[in-house]
């Protein structure tokens, strides 16, 4: 009997199968792989794989590993990574979310990089990095400027025989006037401000009143008449039947398969990087404006921001051949080149000259419209605050409720007002 | 002596016994017990996963009740639930009667009508489905072919969204279907005969022999399937882009879950949440235990 | 006669034609998905047809590389063989411990019975986020340990189902084996064991779909492209921000169900038998 039990216990003990674990596709040793994550769109998914193929052509000891989802999913399987420590070498990374990384320890100080000589920043101008230094320690360096801008059909606007409008000085008046006439005389609409994020929309709005979207508690505004007016153009276009319903303009497609490219929007709400991909999609000339001005505004709603960063985490396994490759897309001009500032105008001065000679048509139109906004751009807000995450989702959801005729214009705005001042609180 | 050796018999069938159920007795230890009793400590905290938990009483709780989108998840669940598994078992039992005749061609069109449960759960039907219900998506491309023509947005209206859903879960109907069939077919035929000879009709026969027959199996479905389908996660997540748009129509209890904890960090909300879920989950069962005791346990026929 | 004759073959001429709509019906999905996958991406909009203008079978190809840095050979290796250790730690153990719980009378039997019991009507949703806390801990996230390890503790379904089966098998065969000399182990492994054959292959098909279609478990542990399952890689895919390659999807999708419908058409008897078994018993 004893010996049945021996026989049982080890059959037990075979079934617990610790020690057969190998793993498939096995882990190479630190010393040559690292992961590189992005959130992007078709067109930045390619010239990104494109530049990791140049880097892996030119140092063949570092293979690249790549990670890419589009902007909502990407957060979801950062903060999962983060949770689990196995975030990869180096992320993309975005200015609203930096402080917050930062302050739970999950990026890596990249000083010593530039100390050793791996990351060369000797060709920018240090304002360009300001965006990616907390407490005196860069966490992420800039990958381009950006500016939040509108971009527009004008063969639409010529067949509706309106004159396109003066971008600095134009109105939210004007705007309505023009989505108007152009429903009437074309029958083309407009879409819905901002869809994936309508913070972005209103939050122009707001910094034109003297104030911003986030308080050091709580909301940073008090009067939410610029809030109000955000909502109440877009349901008077909707009940003038200017407007692209909600239950189509919400179901998240990818550029191509948006209502913009098909033609059945004359303006697209965009970052002005994304003016590329939207272009790829929309396959006709388009335009760059800035957003529109509130009456008797009291500052500029615009800002340069950088578009994104690439961030190395503190979990890194392999942040020398992270910074190597930083450096890389950074500098290299033949990258650049290829890259074709997809992820915003460069920023060292050498790559920025250089691409600002060669630039095809489309990209040009980015830099003229950086450099128009940079004359019309207020000073950029401090970084969102914890919470921001679900405040956006309690935005987003109200603006739902307020398009789809769920919820009165009044009601949706106090309650963006109470719930913002909650969850922020 | 006797005494003795019944009681090292015992001893040894002891022995036996749990070393043969070690491999779940283990388990069960390691991934269910330990996580529950972490999971029921964390639901009374505010622990964000990267920090320490913090016990903040039954703060959780107090802040689901007045959380709207927690309330919205619970109506949209129990909407899913209560809608899709009814009309999945009564097509399943009405398809089921229609087989339950000896046609040879019985058995191919069981096998066809299997597949879509076969298949359902997978992320391709799952990617497929959101396709199919778009506004330029193959159904509406049906319908324009009978003369409908509409652009309606079957997974961007809030109205509609959720049936998407709906429509998913009913139309795997098969394994039920099969269910019913095997049960049908158990129905002594001698009731029947009994009943032609009283001169019952067909309806009759249906209503006083089939349907008594058949209900405690149907129930005992029923009831499984409400409980599968208070945690259904991953069809409402492809199918609503991981979001519950629109309008949080499709946000079921478990992608809200899903939300609070890995997007949100909320770890200890969501454990609150989690067994709020087990707390209806158990009345479910509860009523499964206390209705019937045909179906369940084997307790009388222990040992030799 | 005649007339009755008549009526008996419009009505089954009749009730074959519902069947058969019906029937199409409810493939139509499939059907257009496998079509979409030899289609133009152009030609997916605003079609219902289930035959492509031509067909394209560069689609798989191009879905296949996936982002060329990953390719689907890994996916469909990672996912065999995610799905099969699990299926054989699953399947193995269950018939272990239905054997223990069938036909060993130890003490607390019934107890430990019951709470298995319990353990299946428990929401993954409850041991989710400890499970993912402890695994973290003990640095199983990103490997397939966390997927796979605890289906070495048997699944409470697969041993519901093979205890029922032991118990219908008579006591006498355990005794004239016991008078052979054999042990406990000796019974379970050459007796039983053959004789629940049925029970195991059921308990195989059903692991073997339940993990190649697991979604959550990848979703929540697997972060590195090398190690995602082929279902995980085609929600990826088809991130609807990232991707518009539909027909790739399609193709991918397509190719990602045909392990399943191959053990359906294999072992069909087997399901339904597993089927009936449960559901008509609980």
């Amino acid at each position: 009997m004893k010996r049945n039990l021996l026989i049982i216990a080890l059959a037990c003990l075979l079934l617990v199968p610790g020690f057969v674990f190998a793993q498939p596709a096995a882990e190479e040793s630190a010393s040559g792989t690292m992961r590189l994550a992005w959130w992007g769109n078709p067109t930045r998914d390619e010239r990104t794989l494109k530049a990791a193929d140049m880097f892996m052509a030119k140092y063949p000891e570092i293979k690249i590993e790549t990670e890419t989802t589009g902007w909502g999913g990407y957060w979801d399987k950062m903060n999962t990574q983060a949770a689990a420590g196995s975030l990869p070498d180096l992320m993309q990374h975005d200015y609203a979310y930096m402080l917050q990384w930062v302050s739970r320890n999950q990026l890596a100080d990249l000083t010593p990089y530039i100390q050793k000589g791996i990351i060369d920043l000797s060709k920018i101008n240090d304002s360009f990095l300001s965006g990616g230094r907390v407490n005196g320690k860069l966490y992420g360096i800039s990958l381009g400027t950006n500016a939040v801008c509108l971009t527009y059909d004008p063969a639409v606007l010529a067949k509706a025989g309106i004159p396109e409008p003066d971008s600095a000085t134009w109105t939210w008046e004007d705007f309505e006037r023009i989505a108007l006439e152009i429903y009437r005389k074309t029958g083309v609409q407009t879409i819905p401000f901002f869809t994936t994020d309508p913070k972005v929309g209103f939050d122009n709005m707001i910094r034109q009143t003297g104030a911003a979207t986030f308080g050091k508690t709580g909301l940073g505004f008090t009067d939410p008449s610029a809030l109000r007016e955000f909502y109440a153009i877009q349901l008077r276009l909707l009940d003038a039947g200017a407007l692209i319903r909600p239950e189509v303009a919400f179901v998240t497609v990818t550029p191509e398969e948006g209502e913009f490219a098909k033609g059945r929007s004359w303006v697209e709400f965009i970052w002005s990087n994304q003016f590329v991909s939207t272009q790829a999609a929309a396959k006709r000339p388009l335009k760059l404006a800035l957003l529109p001005n509130i009456k008797n505004a009291k500052a500029k709603g615009t800002f340069l921001k950088p578009s994104m960063f690439f961030s190395i985490p503190a979990s890194a396994e392999n942040p020398e051949a992270a910074a190597k490759f930083l450096n890389y897309f950074l500098n290299d001009i033949t990258v650049n080149d290829m890259l074709m500032g997809e992820r915003g105008v460069p920023i060292p001065d050498d790559v920025r000259d250089h691409m600002s000679t060669k630039v095809d048509a489309i990209n040009k139109q980015i830099f003229d419209y950086i450099s128009l906004a940079s004359k019309n751009a207020g000073p950029i807000d401090p970084p969102d605050p914890a919470g921001s995450g679900e405040f956006l989702k309690m935005v987003r959801d109200v603006t739902q409720e307020i398009l789809y005729k769920r919820i009165s214009l009044d009601n949706g705005v106090s309650k963006i007002m109470t719930q913002g001042n909650q969850i922020l609180k | 002596m006797k005494h003795i050796n019944r009681r090292t018999r015992t001893l040894m069938d002891d022995a036996a016994g749990y070393a043969f159920i070690s491999p779940w007795l283990l388990g069960f230890i390691a991934f269910s017990i330990i996580p529950i009793l972490f999971s029921l400590y964390y639901s009374f905290t505010d622990y964000d996963i990267l920090g320490e938990p913090v016990f903040n009483g039954l703060e959780n709780f107090r802040r689901m009740a007045g959380d709207q989108l927690f309330w919205q998840s619970l109506k949209v669940t129990f909407f899913y639930a209560f809608v899709s598994v009814p009309l999945r078992l009564l097509f399943a039992f009405f398809v089921a009667m229609l087989f339950n005749r000896g046609t040879r061609a019985i058995r191919f069109y069981q096998a066809v009508y299997y597949v879509p449960s076969l298949v359902g759960g997978s992320i391709a039907v799952a990617v497929m489905w959101r396709r199919l219900f778009m506004a330029d998506g193959a159904l509406n491309a049906v319908l324009a072919k009978f003369g409908i023509i509409t652009e309606y947005s079957w997974i961007g209206n809030p109205d509609t969204a959720i049936w998407t859903l709906i429509i998913l879960a009913v139309w795997q109907f098969g394994s039920s279907m099969l269910i019913f069939l095997a049960g049908l077919r158990q129905i002594p035929k001698e009731l029947y005969e009994a009943a032609s000879i009283d001169g019952a009709g067909a309806f009759r026969k249906f209503l006083n022999i089939t349907v008594p027959q058949i209900t405690p199996v149907l129930f005992f479905n029923l009831v499984m399937q409400l409980i599968n389908g208070f945690t259904v996660f991953t069809q409402a997540f492809v199918v609503s882009g991981g979001s519950g748009d629109p309008l949080n129509s499709t946000l079921v209890y478990a992608l809200y879950l899903y939300q609070r904890a890995f997007k949100f960090y909320n770890m200890g909300y969501s454990s609150a949440m989690a067994w709020v879920l087990v707390l209806i989950i158990g009345v479910m069962t509860g009523i499964v235990f206390k209705t019937s005791s045909s179906w369940v346990f084997y307790e009388a026929k222990e040992g030799k | 006669m005649t007339n009755y004759k008549l009526k008996h073959i419009l009505g089954q001429t009749a009730f074959h034609i519902v069947v058969i709509l019906l029937g199409f019906l409810m493939l139509y999905p499939i059907l257009w998905m496998v079509s979409n996958s030899f289609k133009d991406n152009a030609e997916i909009f605003n079609s219902s047809s289930l035959i492509p203008e031509t067909f394209r079978f560069d689609n798989y190809v191009r879905g296949w590389k996936f982002n060329n840095s990953v390719t689907f050979s890994t996916f469909f290796y990672n996912s065999f063989y995610y799905t099969i250790l699990s299926t054989i730690g699953a399947v193995l153990a269950s018939s272990l411990v239905a054997y223990g719980f069938a036909r060993v009378p130890f003490r607390g039997r019934s107890f430990w019975y019951g709470c298995m019991f319990m353990t299946m009507m428990i929401p993954y949703q409850v041991v989710m986020v400890p499970q993912f806390i402890i695994f973290h801990k003990l640095g199983w996230i990103n490997s397939f340990k966390p997927l796979i390890i605890p289906q070495f503790a048997g699944l409470p379904f697969f041993i519901f189902l093979m205890v029922q089966f032991i118990r219908q098998i008579p006591y006498e065969l355990d005794d004239s084996a016991k008078i052979d000399g054999c042990n406990r182990f000796m019974i379970y492994s050459r007796i039983l064991f053959p004789l629940i054959k049925p029970a195991v292959i059921t308990s195989t098909i059903f692991s073997f779909y339940w993990r190649w279609d697991d979604f959550l478990g990848p979703l929540l542990f697997l972060n590195k492209p090398r190690l995602f399952t082929v279902s995980l890689a085609l929600r990826m895919f088809s991130d609807p921000m990232t991707s518009t390659d539909w027909s790739a999807i399609f193709a991918m999708g397509t190719l990602t169900l045909l392990p399943v419908l191959i053990i359906f058409l294999i072992f069909q008897k087997y399901i339904v038998q597993g089927l009936v078994t449960t559901g008509l018993k609980g």
